[in-house]
Order: C-alpha cells, then structure tokens, then sequence
C-alpha cells in the first residue's frame, strides 16, 4: 500500500518537473510563432551552468542562480543571432534549432564529458510518514516548480504586461498596432522559456542526473506534452504533464521493461485521432 | 520554402558527377597507388575500403531523406526508423530464412517501405511539427519495442550488454572480399541516386514539390495530395531501409544502439542540409563530406561531430542550397538563380529590407526553367 | 455635412513622395498628400489600389521610402513608437485578440497610456457602443461581425488618437451595423474633434463623411480634392458614384 502512495505522489512530483520544461517550450511557440528544438538542450546547458559553477567553488545557490540568469540570458540571444534572421521560413527555424541543440551537446561533452551528472539537491534527507518515504528533495523541487507556474499564471493572466505577452500570441499585428513593443516581448519571453528551462535542468539534473545526450529526452517529453496538450496552451500542458508524469512513473514501478513506450503509444494514437490534442483547443 | 534547386542538367553538373562516380570506381586501385602504405599494409586499404562503404550507406540514407525533406516538404525526425526497420528485418531474415543476401536486403527494403506507408496513413492528417513528431515518436517507439522484445534472445546470439541486438555475423555476411563488398557499395549508392534522381526530376518531383510549396494549392490544383505523401514516404523508408538493411550485411550485427539511434536521423539531416536539401544528389557529397571529416579529424574525437553539426547548421542559415550547389556556382561562374522572365521592370529594392511574411521570387521556379 | 472648417489648418500629417515594396513588386509609387488638423480625408480606390498598404506604412507595418512627418517631425520606424505618438491604426481584419475578452482588448487599446483617463474613456466607448458593454466579459472572437467592428473601433480610441486611421470599417457588414457605425463616425468627430484618416472601397460611405478624399489607383493618386470637387469629377461620377 505504501508503494502505491508512494508512486503516485513521486509521480505527481515529476509531473510537476515536466510541466516546467513543457511551459517555457509551450510560450516560445505560443508568441514568438518558433518551435524550439533546442529547448531541451536549454535545460541540459543550464544544469550543466550550475554544475561548471560549482566546480568554480560556488555554492549551490549561487550556482542555481547562475544557471538560471546565464539561461535567460543565452535564450534571447541564440534567438537574435539565429532564429530571428530565419524567422520566416518555418522549415529551417525547425532544422536549425535541432542542429543548435546537437551541437550545445557537443559542446558541452567537450567540457565536461558525456557521462551522467548529479546536481546536489537542494535540500536533503527523506521524509517519511507511515510507509511512505520521499525525499525531500524532491517535495521542494515539485513546490518551487508548482510556485513559479502559479506565478507565471498570475503573471500572464493578471499583470498588464502578461496581457500584452497573450495578446500578441493571438495576434501579432494587433499587438504592434495597440502600442506594444513586440520585438521586446518576444526577447522577454525567450528569457523567461530560458530561465524556465534551467530551472527544470537543475531539477531533472538533481532527481536523475543529467548528460549532455540526455537533453533529447527532455525535448522528447517537452514535445509530447505540449502535444497532448494543444500546442501554445499553457492549461493544456499542465493537464498533460500530469498524464505523462503519471504514467512514466506507473510504468516505471509496475513494468519497468515497458517503460517508455506506454506514453509513446498513447501519443501516437492521439496524433493520429487528435492532432489538435487531449485538451487544448485547436491551435492557432 | 527556399530551398534552391541544384539543376545537374547543364552538363557541367553531370559531367562532374559522372567523374565522380568514376573517381570512387577507381577507388580500390588509385587508394594504394596514393597511398603507398596501403600496398603494404592491406588492412589500412581494407579499412578505407570500409569507411567510403559507411558513406555510401550515409549517402543513401540522406538522400532518402532528401526527398522526403528537401522535396516534399515532411520534415522527419524519425529515419532511424526505417533503418532500423531494413536493419532487423535483414538481420532476423539472415538467421531465419535461406535467401539469398540480395533477396535480404530487398525484403529489409520494402518492410521499411511498409513502415513508411504506415507512417504515412497517420502523417497524412498531420503537418510541420506534428508529422516531425510522429517521425520521431515511431522511431522511438520502436527502439523501445525492439529492446523489450529482446529478438536476440530467441536465436541465442544477443550480444552481451546490448540490449536487443543481434548478432548474424556468420550468417549475414555479404562477402569477405572488401573491394566486391565495396562495388556493392558503391552500386548501391549509384543506383538509389539514379531512381531517387528519376523521381525527383519526373512529375512526381514536381508533384511533390508542389505539396511542399503549399500543399493546400497543390491540392486545389488537383494533385493527389495524400497520394504523393504516401508515395514520399514508402520510397523514402524504401531506401532508408536499403541503407540499413545493407549495413547489417556489411558489420554483422543490427543493434537497437546503432541502427536505432536517433543519431541516425541527425547525421541524415546533417548530411543533406551540408550537400543541399531538395537536391537529390547534394546529400551525396555531404556524405562523403561527412565521414571523411569524420575519419581524417579522428584525434578531435566527440570534437568533431560538434564542428560537423556546427557546420551544418552553418550552411543552413547562411548558404542556401547547400555547399555543393554554392561551389558549382563559383564554378559555372554565374548565378543560379536567374531573374524569372516575369519580373517587373527592375526597381531598386527598399533599403529597409522586406516586410515580414513575404515571400520574394526564389530560385525555385527560375532554376527549373 | 461638416463644413470644411479645417482645410485651411496646418497640416498634422504630411506625406511626401512615398513608396513601397512587395519584394521587387511596387505598391505605392510617390504618393504625396496632407491631412489637417481636425479633417476627415479618405483615400478612396478599387481593390488593389495600395489604400491598406499605405495605412500600413503609415503606422510602421511595412517599410516605406518616403518621408511621413506627423506634427511636423518624422514618424519613428516601429509600431509601437508611432501609436505612442497619437497615430493610432485601426486595421483591415480588425486584428482583434479573439480569446481575449471584450474588456481586455479595449483595455489593451490603452497600452501605452498610463494617465488617469482611461476609465473615463472606457466608459465614452460604452456609450459609444452599448453593445459593447452588454458584452464586455465575452471572447472577442466570438462576437459577430459588426460588434468585432466596434470593439476595432473602441479598442482604437481607447488609445486617445491624434490620428485615426481606418481600414474599410464598414467591409462585409450589413447595412443596418453599416449604419450604426456611419453613426459612430459622426458621434466620434463631434466629440472628439478627431483628425480622421480613412481608407475606403465603398465611394459612397467615404463621401458621407468626408471633408476631403483622394482617389487612388494601382499606388497612384489620381484625383484629389473636396468633397464637393471630387462629387462633380465626370471619371469619379461614372467609375465610383454609380453615374
Ligand atoms: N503582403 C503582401 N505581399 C505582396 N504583395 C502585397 C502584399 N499586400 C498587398 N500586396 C499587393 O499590393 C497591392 C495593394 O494591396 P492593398 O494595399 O491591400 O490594396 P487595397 O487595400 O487598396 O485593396 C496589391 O496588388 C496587392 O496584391
Ligand atoms: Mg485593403
């Protein structure tokens, strides 16, 4: 019995990691019209930030913050350099971000090697009740995750600027023509996916390690979220990320040798039956 | 889209390509000629012999990319998944049947055609990222289903540690000597080039093309939409599938770590946006391109794959058509992208640069001409 | 018909030999015009003539040559410059927020506003249009076609203009909505004493409120006068009042 609790708390857990990663990935698309196939290495890079730091002999905090301020600041800046000359033509934006986002693995195995790191956690030891044993850890990344959704919700939804960050995912033209500076929301909105990317880096880094490969499967579940969720829906990922992180997690403990593959079927049929996704509406 | 199209057609184009063609005959007898070393040493001739295989096979992959890709317009993430498909199919064959090596290799070639039909019925309600995610979840899945299903362990010969693989080496062996295993090869490569060519230059190219423009005007203009994606896609994993399913009678072994890994895919995407998407022949030179940076940068080691792909992505944004249609250019000595007859009486273009979402003329109806 | 107080004002906006381009195709070709201080000029010519694309430079879409001096000195080259300096560009296709409510988008109208008024004004787009009000908690892609108009409209003023520009307010709507945003037009110009820049395909719409027009045809001006001049011009009578 302390198992199945277990599980699905851990899953609710994760679910909460992976509606982060899915959340900056959902945005770019949302607003600035861009795919970003390099979001996952976005993640990979900035737990990757945060573990050079600490090598530096920086303390986890600040190592944290490091990564963090580094991603938000890189993000906008790989769209200035090489999205936004290409921004037109869909195909090489798509191809483009897949080929920066290999080679931010090569680049980052340069330095640190391929193998697997572990980001200290934040906060150790286990807690238990009862039967029931979670790591602190975890409890603490799944809080901060679920708090910065919230206020990112807040923020889009009850702040003049946030107004302005979901009229322009609607309409570009009529965004422009109230007065609001696209081209300066978009770059916010690219530090705010980056920020959100190395959040979740540092947490995936900290629950199951990390390696520079691994950014795939971080893109992989980033994409198969925001898909099931409606692509540019910010409720549809996090109802989404819930249906992913739960299941992986059941998967895991009840059929490891099928891990993976349960979701990878449940989003092949949804493609094929549901293109638009399980939740959100149509996209735009 | 603005991919450029490479038009071979002017005989410059060809004839390089048949010297080409005629350079890699020549291979196994120009290589230790060359190379003296190689007289002596018949492993090192063995092992280049090998790595320009390996090219061929890239070669191939890529350029069944390419018409998937560069032609129609389906971005897949997923190509692994039809190598892979040619790759287990050939391999579980070789332990099963008493066919022929060729009969293998066929059959490897049309099940991943049928994978690519298959992906095709559900791809051809999707469009951009969906399709690209379908691709890439198939290929996934895939991997998955082959690593869980242990295929290996019914014929005792999974390797060790490898999750999935077979091991066929007695069996699956296409022949020891590597100048004919390299002729294969190389047969292998001129022939896909010479149907995949055929196709993309036919009115099914164009057909496809259209699709790729604007798929819901080459429907109104009464093309088969559905019909040519499933054709792009069955002839893509047809040939994906003949790369794969020669490997395995070139190495002896499939392993879901190599034939399944979604490095396949990138190194196909690599390749053909290095040599020229839409190009059909581009992705050739991008192979070879590839795997001899590859071998020559070996002291660079993980390096090297940074800078090809670095590379790439470099000759995306910023060459357009690719490497090789840049230096045919420099070479022919002109532009191949000629004002289309059409073109109002030139005015000098606003300074400011084109509003956003506009699509100025391209090469690809100038060229075509 | 409002007298033509203003044609003796300054000019607000003065244009002076603009041109765009499509790529290599050209749009406009030297277009030269004024609008003074409190006139309503339409710009008025068939489909294809150039009369978005002109409105669409004058408000930073599209990059121009030319010079475009409102006030006196040069517009700025970014939308969001150019609304902050009162020319405010009320588009073809409304280009609404349609999951944005009602409230939002007129609210959004004032983005670059931070002064104590825009409630007030909010409350004269209400009245303005009451429709609008009834359904101000609803999805302004959800509202039929003549009350997306108002909200166009509404989220417009909601900037204060010193310009207005409209794009072909009355485009696809019935005749009756059509009259009840000529209404608004007038109540709007009474008001507000608003400089108004209109560009319109229906002659007979633009001749109701206009004080001045231009007529202009493939990117060109080809006519140009008061009201009145323009009413007794044979080609005009014949090709766009219906003889
Ligand atoms: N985004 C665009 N790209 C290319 N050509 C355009 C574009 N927008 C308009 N045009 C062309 O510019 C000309 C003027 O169009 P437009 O300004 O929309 O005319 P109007 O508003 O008077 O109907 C037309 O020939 C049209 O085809
Ligand atoms: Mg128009």
């Amino acid at each position: 019995m302390g198992s199945v609790i277990e599980v699905l708390i851990l899953g609710f857990l994760i679910s909460s990691l992976y509606a982060l990663i899915a959340l900056g990935f959902t945005m770019i698309f949302g607003v600035a019209g861009v795919l970003n196939l390099a979001h996952g290495a976005f993640a990979m890079v900035g737990a990757y930030l945060a573990l050079g730091a600490l090598e530096w002999g920086w303390s986890l905090p600040a190592a944290a913050l490091f990564a963090v301020v580094g991603m938000a600041f890189l993000a906008p800046l790989v769209y200035v350099l090489l999205i936004r000359p290409v921004e037109d033509r869909p195909i090489i934006v798509f191809l483009g971000t897949l080929l920066f986002a290999v080679v931010l693995e090569q680049i980052v195995g340069l330095f640190f090697g391929f193998n697997s790191r572990i980001v200290p956690p934040l906060v150790e030891g286990i807690l238990t009740v009862g039967e029931v044993r979670i790591p602190v850890n975890r409890l603490a990344a799944s809080a901060i995750a679920l708090s910065i959704i919230g206020g990112l919700w807040l923020f889009v939804n009850r702040t003049r600027v946030g107004k302005a960050i979901l009229a322009l995912s609607m309409e570009r033209r009529g965004a422009a023509l109230v007065g609001i500076p696209t081209q300066r929301i978009i770059l916010g909105v690219w530090a705010i996916s980056g920020a959100l990317a190395a959040i979740a880096g540092l947490f995936v880094g900290s629950f199951f390690g990390i390696s520079p490969l691994e950014e795939r499967l971080l893109l992989t579940i980033a994409f198969t979220i925001v898909i099931l969720g409606g692509l540019g829906s910010i409720p549809g990922s996090l109802g989404a990320a819930l249906i992913i992180g739960f299941s992986e997690t059941v998967v895991q403990q009840f059929a490891p040798e099928a891990r993976g593959l349960a979701s990878l079927l449940l989003l092949m049929l949804v493609l094929t039956f549901r293109p638009q996704g399980l939740l959100g509406r149509a996209a735009a | 889209m603005r991919v450029r199209r490479l038009s071979l057609r002017p005989r410059l184009g060809s004839a390089l390509l048949l010297l080409f063609f005629a350079l890699l005959a020549a291979m196994p007898y120009l290589l230790p000629r060359l190379f003296p070393e190689m007289e002596t040493n018949p492993l090192l001739l063995r092992r280049w012999l090998d790595i320009l295989v390996m090219a061929n096979l890239l070669a191939v992959l890529a350029m069944s990319w390419d018409l998937l890709g560069g032609y129609t317009g389906q971005i897949s993430f997923g190509h692994s998944f039809f190598f892979g498909l040619g790759a287990f199919t050939a391999a579980i064959l070789s332990l099963t049947v008493d066919w022929s090596p060729w009969t293998v290799i066929g059959v490897g070639a049309l099940a991943a055609a049928v994978g690519g039909v298959l992906i095709a019925a559900p791809a051809l309600r999707l469009h951009g990222p969906y399709l690209s995610l379908m691709t890439l979840v198939a290929a996934l899945a895939f991997d998955r289903f082959i690593r869980w299903l242990k295929p290996a362990d019914r014929f005792d010969l999974g390797i060790p540690g490898a999750e999935g693989a077979i091991l066929c080496s007695l069996k699956c062996f296409l022949t020891f000597d590597a100048v004919a295993k390299y002729y294969y090869a190389l047969a292998l490569l001129v022939g896909s080039f010479l149907v995949l060519w055929a196709i993309a230059r036919s009115r099914i190219g164009l057909a496809l093309e259209a699709i790729r423009d604007d798929e819901e005007a080459a429907q109104a203009a009464g093309i088969n939409t559905a019909k040519f994606k499933t054709l792009a896609f069955s002839v893509s994993g047809f040939f994906a599938g003949l790369s794969g399913a020669f490997y395995v009678y070139h190495i002896g072994s499939a392993s879901p770590s190599y034939v399944l890994n979604l490095e396949r895919s990138v190194e196909a995407i690599a390749t053909a946006v290095l040599g020229g998407m839409g190009t059909i022949v581009g992705p050739i030179f991008g192979a070879y391109f590839f795997k001899l940076f590859e071998e020559l940068f070996r002291p660079l080691e993980a390096l090297r794959y940074g800078v090809l792909f670095a590379l790439a992505l470099a000759v995306l944004l910023l060459v357009q058509g690719g490497l090789l249609s840049r230096a045919l250019q420099r070479l022919r000595g002109r532009d191949l992208v000629a004002v289309p007859p059409s073109a109002p009486p030139p005015s000098p273009p606003p300074s400011e640069g084109l509003p956003q979402g506009t699509e100025t003329q391209t090469g690809t109806e100038a060229v075509r001409r | 018909m409002t007298a033509s107080v203003a044609t003796s004002s300054p000019p607000v906006l003065r244009v002076e030999s603009l041109s765009v381009f499509y790529g290599k195709a050209q749009a406009l070709y030297d277009i030269s015009f004024v609008v003074r201080q409190g006139e309503f000029v339409s710009v008025i010519g068939p489909n294809g003539a150039g009369k978005t694309t002109l409105l669409n430079a004058l408000s930073g879409l599209v990059p121009y040559r030319g010079r475009i001096l409102f006030e006196e000195k040069p517009l700025p080259p970014q939308p969001h410059e150019i609304v902050r300096r009162g020319v405010i560009h009320c588009p073809e296709g409304r280009s609404l927020f349609p999951y944005l409510s009602v409230y939002d988008n007129l609210i959004l109208g004032a983005y670059r506003r931070r002064d104590e008024g825009i409630v007030r004004d909010l409350e004269d787009v209400y009245e303005l249009f009451p429709r609008l009000r009834e359904r101000r908690r609803q999805l302004a892609g959800t509202l039929s076609g003549g009350e997306q108009q108002m909200v166009a409209i509404g989220r417009a003023l909601m900037a204060r203009p010193k310009l207005l520009m409209l794009d072909e307010p009355t485009l696809g709507l019935a005749p009756i909505v059509r009259a009840h945003i000529s209404q608004a037009l007038e109540e709007i110009r009474q008001r507000y004493h608003m400089t108004i820049l209109l560009a319109e395909q229906n002659a007979e719409f633009a001749f109701r409120h206009s004080d001045r027009l231009y007529l202009l045809e493939t990117g060109r001006i080809v006519r140009e006068g008061t009201v009145a001049e323009m009413r007794e011009d044979p080609y005009i009578r014949q090709a766009y009042l219906g003889g």
